[in-house]
């Protein structure tokens, strides 16, 4: 054997989350957390389309929505506690997502310090090879998005707590182009989500060659079901003037 | 000269029988193994680690061994020349593994496999070897199971068997066509498994280069690092030869690119005589060779003459197309000449006939070296589904090779060496005629007589390894002194490692105009004619008077790039090509000396009226084994007899 | 040249890009050779025979390359052609290439394997070590020679062995490791498991093993998988992705049963 043999020792003992396969199994698990709240994220933002007056009464639908958020847990709990912790929890499995790929990218890269002269792909998809630079960018449009509709530090519209259906008309009607930056940002979400459940399947320990068909499928119709309603709602929110304004 | 007038004055006979003891024990024969195997000396185990072990070669033979020894308890260094063990050439092997163990019912039995290896051996075989080769077979099935060789099973969950090789018997096992890989890859995992205990330590991209022997014992090798070309002494109290055959000798083989007749052909100019050189085997369904630049030959599973014909077109210089050619002018001359096995004789004749078509010109093919293996009929007969069902990879194999479709243009093909039943002459104990030298597997002469059977060579390999060293071993080193394994710095191994390194520097410096690649075609193709699947008196004389030129020339005028002390791929050959050279002498001088035919060996003077090979057992009923002369053409013969108490000689006949 | 139909098949002109390196420390480049009578009968490796024959008559250095049985099952070659490992034909090692798959005037990249576990040691020759290492961690069944009950004492379900035999059938060349864009052994270590996790007598030693391979794997230094299946696609005997969900289904299973 050659001198740089290594020998990985006691490894059963250090446990599941020292190994590779355990930290991509941490990814697998946040991706999904978050995959479903997306899902929920955008159902919630469908509501746009029950226009101002949705439930009713003389509430936007999308606002009553959000106020219910703030309500969670009450009276159990006092006012918008739960809706914080699930804030804290995803905000947590976002992090450790970002910083086990981020440990994991590192070790790929060093795993071959000398590229190819000459490279080329049989199987890969896009998706797959742009995981990283799609997560990359998915976390930037997050901070972006984050600024415009929950921080109100966006410096283009009046931002108004507690309406957000009026903000959002207020910042895409008649503005395409902030239409086509979401529209961007959602196509890699899509590409991201698509092989996020592909790999999440391989991850996880469920995916056998008869079934690849069939796992293939669901992260198709998952990503192309997000993927269709937030365009949507992009597209919604572009078209419907707010008459509040 | 009369056609069988002695030329003896190219070797020398000794008389002298007792450099020749079998040491195999008399009595019952189903009992000798067993016998044998209590008188042996043991060796306590908390004494084993202080013995050193070295084995050279990680096929199946020499992996199984040092990964049982290694288990024992002895201090194993295993050495290979490819890149890890699992890639030694038993894992090339397709059929499978035959084993006695009559899960079929159909009559089989520890001695019908015995039978059966004797006389498809010609009688050529030792008996008590044989029987105990049938007797651990049983064994090694039980012990590739659960190291978890996936042999194919039938749906309740047994083993599954098939015929192999036109045996009346259902006796081979297998893992689809990957049998040799499987098994290899069991004993491979095995070898790592001691690697990680630490008893054993695996050396790869090592060639060995030179035997050590203090007092006429085996007691070290010297190696060379492929990598960084350091030759290196390493000292042990017992050596083991597991290094494969020597088809290689003839350039164009199924072997390995890297196999190699070396670590033998060092031993055996240390004194280890080398039995039989002579017995090589054809193998009648490989693809042709196609063009001047062929580096290997591919061999397709015997299974397609199952379905296929064989046939020439009866015209000499025939070169239309095949499916240009009329019935009527079509020569299926396995069935004209061999009525009731037809296109399913044995391999020998089935390949003699091959060459006997082509040398009249009726040959197919760019080369007019081949034959058609025609499956129209059987496509016709049988429908393409049910070909493709059978024969799908091979057919895809031969497609991906030749560029041409197998289902609607008759496959070509033409036979190739194969194995070497040839080898270092062992005893019962398989130890060679150097004290402290085992030597097993196919590198070994012991079981296979003049012919081997098919399925029985990776039994063979493994059974050594794996039930038969483990056991011998012991015994040998119970006779030698506990932890005195010499240390490798005396005369005996610094007069080694100065041949080694004046080889290396000679090899470097002659610097002349011929690549090694180009001696090495030549050697190959003058022993393909001459000593090849048929052999004569003539031929045979002047391949010996060629040889020796041929060798003169390429110690004067060889081109050996770069230099010692780097990974040197033309150094490597050349080393082999050079021993390579010695050795087609000897098997020359062998296929001379032995004026009959016998399994692999044909000799035209010696046929029966219908052209069967004609043995002679008054006189030739025993192994040659030769002893390495003064110069490599004067070799010694020594005699060992072989009696035949249980399977009396017959003659073959196939029509 | 020609061939059994008679027709003559032209012999082709091809430039070869080819990785030079003197040895483990020296630094390799890509040096331009030119191979003007290439048959397209040749295997790829009989190609580059050809070259080094004319090298070595040129007094020039031959290239290294590993190669054993040429017959596609030994593991020991190991080319990066054109960016594919073993070259753009699925299913076949780069011995079993044949020269027909390229044209006339191509210019055929030949790179070794990349990996830092990989180190090069001289042109296109790479230490692949630690792929044994892998094994030795415990990609075995512990059965010491003499032990073992009759082969037909543990019926085995015929799917089962069929599926051990598909992840078996690894000829641990490496070409899994260069393809993938993160340099990771998963498909081999994979494959390694689940053929010995497909047998009932794989099963003691199941978590163990797991565990062990995996760790060792990751000591090696290879990367992770992110499953983009390059290494299937490259795998000469086209074992599937799924192998490496059972590694990854069996290194929970071997963390829960653990604690």
């Amino acid at each position: 054997m050659t001198a740089t043999a290594v020998r990985a020792r006691g490894a059963r003992q250090r446990g599941l989350w020292a190994t590779t396969v355990g930290k991509k199994l941490l990814v697998a698990v946040t991706g999904l957390g978050w995959i479903g709240f997306v899902f929920v994220h955008m159902i919630g933002n469908l509501k746009l389309f029950m226009g101002p007056e949705g439930h009713g009464d003389s509430r936007p639908a999308l606002n009553v929505y959000g106020e219910w958020l703030r309500d969670l847990g009450t009276p159990a709990l006092p006012h918008s506690v739960l809706l914080w912790l699930l804030r804290f929890g995803l905000l947590t499995t976002f992090v450790v997502h970002v910083v086990l790929v981020a440990a994991l990218s590192w070790r790929n890269r060093a795993a071959r310090p000398q590229r190819y002269a000459k490279t080329a792909h049989v199987q890969a998809n896009p998706a797959s090879l742009m995981m990283k630079w799609g997560g990359v960018t998915i976390l930037a449009f997050l901070l972006f998005h984050l600024a415009h509709f929950t921080w109100g530090v966006s410096p283009d519209i009046e931002f108004r707590r507690g309406d957000p259906y009026g903000n959002v008309l207020q910042a895409f009607y008649h503005r395409p182009w902030m239409g086509a930056i979401y529209l961007v940002a959602m196509i890699a979400l899509a590409g991201h989500i698509y092989h996020g459940i592909y790999s999440t399947a391989q991850t996880l320990g469920i995916n056998r060659a008869r079934r690849e068909q069939l796992i293939r499928r669901i992260a198709t119709g998952t990503a192309a079901l997000i993927l269709g309603g937030n365009v949507l709602i992009i597209v919604g929110a572009t078209l419907i003037k707010n008459p509040g304004y | 000269m009369g056609l069988l007038s002695p030329s003896r004055t190219r070797w020398r006979e000794s008389d002298d029988s007792s450099m020749l003891v079998s040491g195999a024990p008399d009595g019952p024969i189903a009992d000798r193994w067993d016998e044998h195997k209590f008188r042996m000396r043991l060796v306590n185990p908390a004494n084993r680690r202080r013995y050193r072990v070295i084995v050279v070669g990680a096929g199946l033979a020499g992996g199984a061994a040092a990964a049982s020894l290694g288990e024992l308890g002895y201090n194993v260094d295993v050495f290979c020349y490819q890149d890890s063990p699992r890639r030694a050439h038993s894992i090339a092997a397709q059929g499978g593994i035959n084993a006695a163990k009559n899960y079929r019912n159909d009559g089989d039995s520890v001695y019908r496999l015995f039978y059966d290896t004797v006389k498809g051996g010609d009688f050529r075989a030792r008996e008590s070897n044989v029987y105990r080769l049938a007797q651990v077979s049983v064994d090694i099935i039980d012990q590739c199971v659960a190291q978890g060789v996936p042999f194919a099973r039938e749906y309740g969950g047994l083993l599954d068997n098939r015929s192999f090789g036109g045996a009346q018997v259902s006796r081979t096992f297998y893992a689809r066509g990957q049998t040799g890989q499987q098994l290899l890859l069991g004993a491979y995992q095995a070898l790592q498994r001691q690697v990680q205990a630490g008893t054993v330590t695996v050396h790869p991209r090592h060639d060995m280069v030179e035997l050590v022997t203090i007092d006429g014992a085996a007691k070290g090798i010297v190696t060379r690092d492929m990598i960084d070309g350091t030759i290196e002494r390493w000292s042990a109290d017992v050596v083991i030869l597991a290094t494969g055959g020597y088809g290689n000798v003839f350039y164009l083989s199924t072997n390995a690119k890297g196999s190699n007749t070396t670590a033998i052909w060092r031993a055996h100019k240390k004194g280890a005589f080398f039995a039989n050189p002579c017995f090589t085997q054809i193998h009648p369904t490989c693809i042709p060779v196609s063009g001047e630049h062929q580096s290997k030959l591919t061999l397709m599973s015997e299974s397609l003459r199952n379905d296929g014909r064989i046939w020439v077109p009866k015209q000499a210089g025939d070169a239309r197309a095949p499916d240009q050619i009329p019935e009527a002018e079509r020569d299926y001359f396995l069935e004209r000449k061999y009525p009731s096995f037809g296109n399913l004789v044995p391999r020998d004749v089935a390949s003699r006939n091959a060459k006997e078509v082509c040398d009249q010109g009726r040959g197919v093919g760019p080369t007019g070296l081949g034959v058609y293996l025609d499956f129209s009929d059987a496509i016709q007969r049988l429908g393409a589904d049910r070909i493709k069902e059978r024969y799908g990879n091979l057919f895809d194999m031969y497609e991906r090779i030749t560029a041409e479709d197998p289902y609607t243009v008759p496959m070509r093909i033409f036979p190739a060496i194969h194995y070497t039943m040839g080898g270092l002459w062992v005893d019962y104990d398989l130890q060679s005629t150097i004290p402290g030298l085992f030597v097993a597997g196919e590198a070994n002469f012991s079981d296979h007589g003049a012919n081997r059977l098919g399925a029985s060579a990776l039994m063979q390999g493994l059974a050594d390894g794996y039930f038969v060293l483990p056991s011998t071993i012991g015994s040998y080193l119970a006779t030698q002194p506990m932890g005195k394994t010499p240390a490798p710095d005396g005369a005996a191994f610094s007069d080694a490692e100065k041949a080694v390194r004046d080889r290396v520097d000679t090899l470097l410096a002659i610097d002349g105009s011929r690549t090694v690649d180009s001696f090495h075609r030549e050697l190959g193709l003058l022993l393909w004619d001459r000593c090849g699947m048929a052999r004569n008196e003539a031929g045979l004389d002047e391949a010996l008077e060629r040889l020796p030129r041929l060798r003169e020339e390429f110690w004067r005028d060889v081109k050996v790039p770069g230099s010692g002390a780097m990974l040197n791929q033309g150094l490597e050959k050349a080393q082999r090509v050079a021993d390579f050279l010695e050795l087609g002498e000897l098997m020359c001088l062998d296929a001379l000396h032995r004026r009959e035919s016998c399994g692999g060996h044909f000799r035209e003077e010696s046929q029966t009226p219908d052209g069967e090979a004609q043995r002679d057992d008054e006189r030739f009923t025993y192994v040659g084994a030769w002893e390495h002369g003064a110069g490599p053409s004067e070799p010694v013969l020594h005699k060992e007899p072989l009696a035949f108490d249980y399977v009396h000689p017959t003659q073959r006949s196939y029509t | 040249m020609s061939g059994a139909d008679g027709q003559v098949r032209a012999a082709m002109r091809l430039t070869l890009k080819v990785w030079r390196q003197a040895d483990r420390k020296t630094p390799g480049r890509m040096v331009t050779y030119e191979a003007p009578n290439v048959s397209p009968d040749m295997s790829f490796l009989e190609m580059l025979d050809v070259v080094n024959e004319d090298l070595i008559l040129g007094g020039d250095d031959p290239i290294a390359f590993d190669h054993d049985c040429r017959e596609g099952i030994c593991g020991s070659c190991d080319l990066m052609v054109n960016g594919y490992a073993h070259g753009p034909r699925r299913g076949t090692t780069v011995c079993q290439l044949h020269m027909r798959e390229f044209a006339d005037g191509d210019t055929i990249f030949i790179e070794p394997w990349r990996a830092g576990s990989f180190p090069v040691i001289k042109d296109l020759v790479v230490d692949r070590g630690a792929l044994d290492r892998i094994v030795a961690a415990g990609g075995f069944i512990s059965v010491p020679t003499g032990s073992p009950p009759d082969g037909n004492a543990i019926p085995v379900p015929k799917d089962d062995v069929d599926r051990a035999m598909d992840a078996a059938a690894c000829i641990g060349c490496g070409a899994c490791v260069a393809a993938c864009p993160n340099a990771s052994a998963s498909l081999f270590t994979g494959s390694k498991l689940t053929h010995l996790a497909s047998l009932p007598q794989g099963q003691p030693e199941r978590d163990r093993r797991t565990m062990a391979m995996v760790a060792q794997m990751d000591a090696e230094g290879f990367g992770s998988c992110t499953n983009i299946g390059e290494c299937s696609a490259a795998c000469p005997k086209e074992i599937p992705m799924d192998v490496i969900a059972q590694m990854n289904a069996d290194v929970r299973r071997a963390s829960r049963r653990a604690r």
